[in-house]
């Protein structure tokens, strides 16, 4: 495998409050604070964490879809390395060709005054790919790839449910024939039997098409599902990276174990054993010093408290940010309750 | 009603008025709530399960209505028993009931307060209605109730206004409310939906305490299966207005019957084993709308044992597999008829 992408110590700032007299901003929230890391060509790099973890601006801001205050990204096209950052307008739309980013919402992301031929079949209008029968040939392909009805095309977005608008949405963003699709919770708003069927969709569409996602959600066990390697986000910053069997079932960091062992098994013999955390999850706006998860870590020291732990390699390919990441022995997912018996359960 | 049996529900009918036509939304649901025990109603989105919630405190939007069946609610205290579904939506029997005896907690901790009164006023509002205690009672219960729920320096956060609490805190706000008047049955409608991972195993933990610690019955209603097989006792899977199959969650789990429910199971990501991942089993199709119901069993446009002449002709009866085991299917009718000739 061969790299596609690499991120580098990539930061965020989002101004806070209002501007001052002569348009000076006061404040800055920090939302992604110098994260940096790989993906492979054809891998799915999940990206989980909590609400307010920076994830969906980390999603955004490796396309410059949002712009990022300052970091170096590096995207390798027809075996050149482009600076995604150093692109102007013009390049980064020609890159954007290339990247292309499915939402959460099915009901907001599509235009509901365009038919659905129209909705996908509009990227390759904006590129001046196609035309005439050419252009619709090239919808009705990705209509039936993505599982959707020639006869769906002629209709509009609202005659759709959920599921066969993100279907819709999969298909705009592959009419271009990218590599890298950032999918923003692209299942989480989908009842369970559709999440199934578009996590399999997107599945077979990456080995069709050769695709590489950015799968960024916060259902833990579609995530493990559907990912090769899994980065955990906390307050900005990535906590840790390892394949998706090493995250779950060995985890090196606390915050990932409180994770990890808060996912509800749908297993009613499993009983849920969760470490659970204490406080509240701190402002980022005002990050603790150190560690930024010593406030609510249960094995904090003193070195916590005072310096901020690197991100660093430990075994291969699993790489931690704690500074007693060698000496933990932590729980992972499905590590509680497996002694329990479903007889104990049921008395 | 036998003795243990909070509510019992019958043949409930829910239908929605649509410009004078009426159209049909729960389909005659039949569940019993048994002291001390967590029933889930689960369901894909479309199915019912929060409108019957709603209409067990007569809570329903104005458009929909109960067009027949019983809510039969034993008191605890008079043991009597009163048929809900009968009284007028807003006598004042059924206010004495609702947040008296039933409680209920909803998805959205952010919309469910007021924004202008602080926490304290806001749970201390129905201990004054309901109890009758003064504002200083009040308080002083609203304190430990803030408590019981975990929330850290309660006497600090009874004075705070909701915008001051974080998600979890304010679900956990909401469920000191529905506390207050120490009722004997609470509804959850998808009580941790919205809220993070975490947070959500420590609202369940707190709702697993207050079964084992304070006796206290519930009906749960969630689509997340995983928090079905961690809370709950029994389950109900609704399929478009119906309970399509009902038993206890173990027997649920380990031997689903309905077509439905092994196919509900089987989609649903798991992390026993990761090694076979990628291939989910979904089911085909989706939930057809509500003004396109499929004739007979709904269910049988997607279904693989679907028995054309039969499921799409009439709604099949209940097939009682075990005393404890109920499933409406066909593929168990005919069953249990040879086993019968």
């Amino acid at each position: 495998m061969s790299r596609l992408l690499k991120v580098t110590d990539i930061k965020v700032d989002f101004p806070i409050g209002k501007a001052g007299f002569f348009g000076r901003k006061t404040a800055y929230v920090r939302a992604v604070d110098g994260v940096s890391f790989e993906i492979q060509r054809g891998e799915t790099l999940g990206l989980v964490g909590e609400s307010g973890s920076g994830k969906t601006t980390l999603g955004r801001a490796v396309l410059r879809a949002l712009e990022p205050t300052s970091g170096q990204i590096v995207y390798e096209h027809n075996d050149t390395s482009v600076d995604i950052m150093g692109l102007d307008r013009n390049g980064l739309r020609a890159m954007w060709r290339h990247m292309q980013m499915i939402f959460q919402d099915p009901y907001s992301s599509l235009n509901p005054r365009m038919t659905v031929r129209d909705v996908i079949g509009e990227p390759l209008i904006a590129n001046k790919m196609a035309k005439g029968t050419a252009l619709n040939d090239r919808v009705v392909d990705m209509a039936q790839r993505c599982g959707l009805n020639v006869a769906h095309l002629s209709r509009f977005p609202h005659a759709f449910s959920g599921g066969q608008r993100q279907r819709i949405a999969i298909a705009r963003a592959l009419i271009l024939h990218p590599e890298f699709i950032v999918c923003d919770e692209a299942v989480s708003a989908l009842d369970v039997s559709i999440q199934a069927q578009i996590l399999n969709l997107l599945t077979d569409l990456q080995v069709q098409l050769n695709l590489t996602y950015l799968f960024i959600a916060h259902d833990l066990a579609a995530v493990a599902y559907a990912c090769d390697r899994v980065a955990v986000m906390y307050l900005g910053q990535i906590v840790e990276i390892a394949t998706t069997e090493k995250l779950y079932y060995t985890p090196k960091h606390p915050y990932t174990e409180a994770l990890m062992s808060a996912i509800p098994e749908a297993d009613p013999s499993q009983v849920m054993q969760p470490v659970f955390l204490t406080g509240e999850r701190p402002s980022p706006t005002n990050p603790p010093d150190g560690c930024r998860f010593n406030t609510r870590c249960q094995y904090v020291t003193q070195i916590c408290r005072e310096s901020s732990p690197a991100l660093k390699e430990g075994e291969s390919g699993h790489l931690v940010a704690c500074h007693h990441a060698g000496e933990l022995t932590l729980k992972g997912a499905l590590e509680h309750g497996a002694s329990i018996s479903t007889e104990t359960r049921a008395s | 009603m036998q003795n243990d049996v909070l509510l019992d529900v019958r043949d409930l009918h829910i239908t929605l008025d649509f410009d004078g036509e009426d159209i049909p939304v729960v389909q005659g649901i039949d569940f019993k709530l048994s002291a001390g025990k967590v029933l889930a109603l689960v369901g894909e989105s479309g199915c019912g399960k929060s409108l019957t919630s709603q209409a067990l405190l007569r809570l329903l939007p104005r458009e929909l209505r109960i067009s027949s069946g019983q809510i039969n609610f034993r008191d605890p205290d008079t043991q009597s028993t009163v048929d809900l579904a009968s009284m007028p939506a807003e006598c004042k029997a059924i206010r004495n009931i609702r947040g008296n005896h039933i409680a209920m907690i909803f998805q959205e901790p952010m919309s469910s307060f007021s924004l202008l009164h602080t926490i304290g006023n806001q749970i201390g509002e129905v201990i004054r209605l309901h109890l009758k205690a003064t504002k200083a009672e009040a308080r002083a219960l609203s304190i430990d109730l803030l408590d019981k729920v975990g929330i850290p320096d309660p006497a600090r956060a009874v004075d705070q206004f909701p915008y001051e609490f974080s998600g979890g805190m304010r679900q956990r706000g909401m469920i000191a409310k529905a506390l207050a008047c120490n009722p004997s049955v609470l509804i959850a409608d998808e009580p941790t939906t919205a809220l993070d991972v975490t947070i959500q195993a420590q609202i369940l933990e707190i709702m697993r305490r207050l079964k084992a610690d304070d006796g206290m019955s519930m009906i749960f209603i969630t689509h997340d299966l995983g928090v079905v097989a961690q809370i709950a006792d029994d389950v109900a899977i609704m399929y478009m207005g119906k309970i399509v199959e009902k038993g206890p969650v173990g027997e649920i789990f380990k031997n689903p019957q309905h077509p439905y429910t092994v196919r509900l199971l089987s989609a649903i990501p798991r992390l026993g084993d990761l090694s076979s991942r990628r291939q989910l089993a979904s089911i085909r199709g989706s939930v057809p709308s509500l003004f396109e119901r499929p004739p007979g069993c709904a269910f049988h446009p997607r279904c693989d044992s679907f028995k054309p002449g039969l499921c799409d002709d009439q709604f099949p009866p209940l097939t009682q597999l075990s005393p404890i085991h109920e499933v409406h299917c066909f593929l168990y009718q005919t069953a249990g008829e040879e086993v019968a000739s």
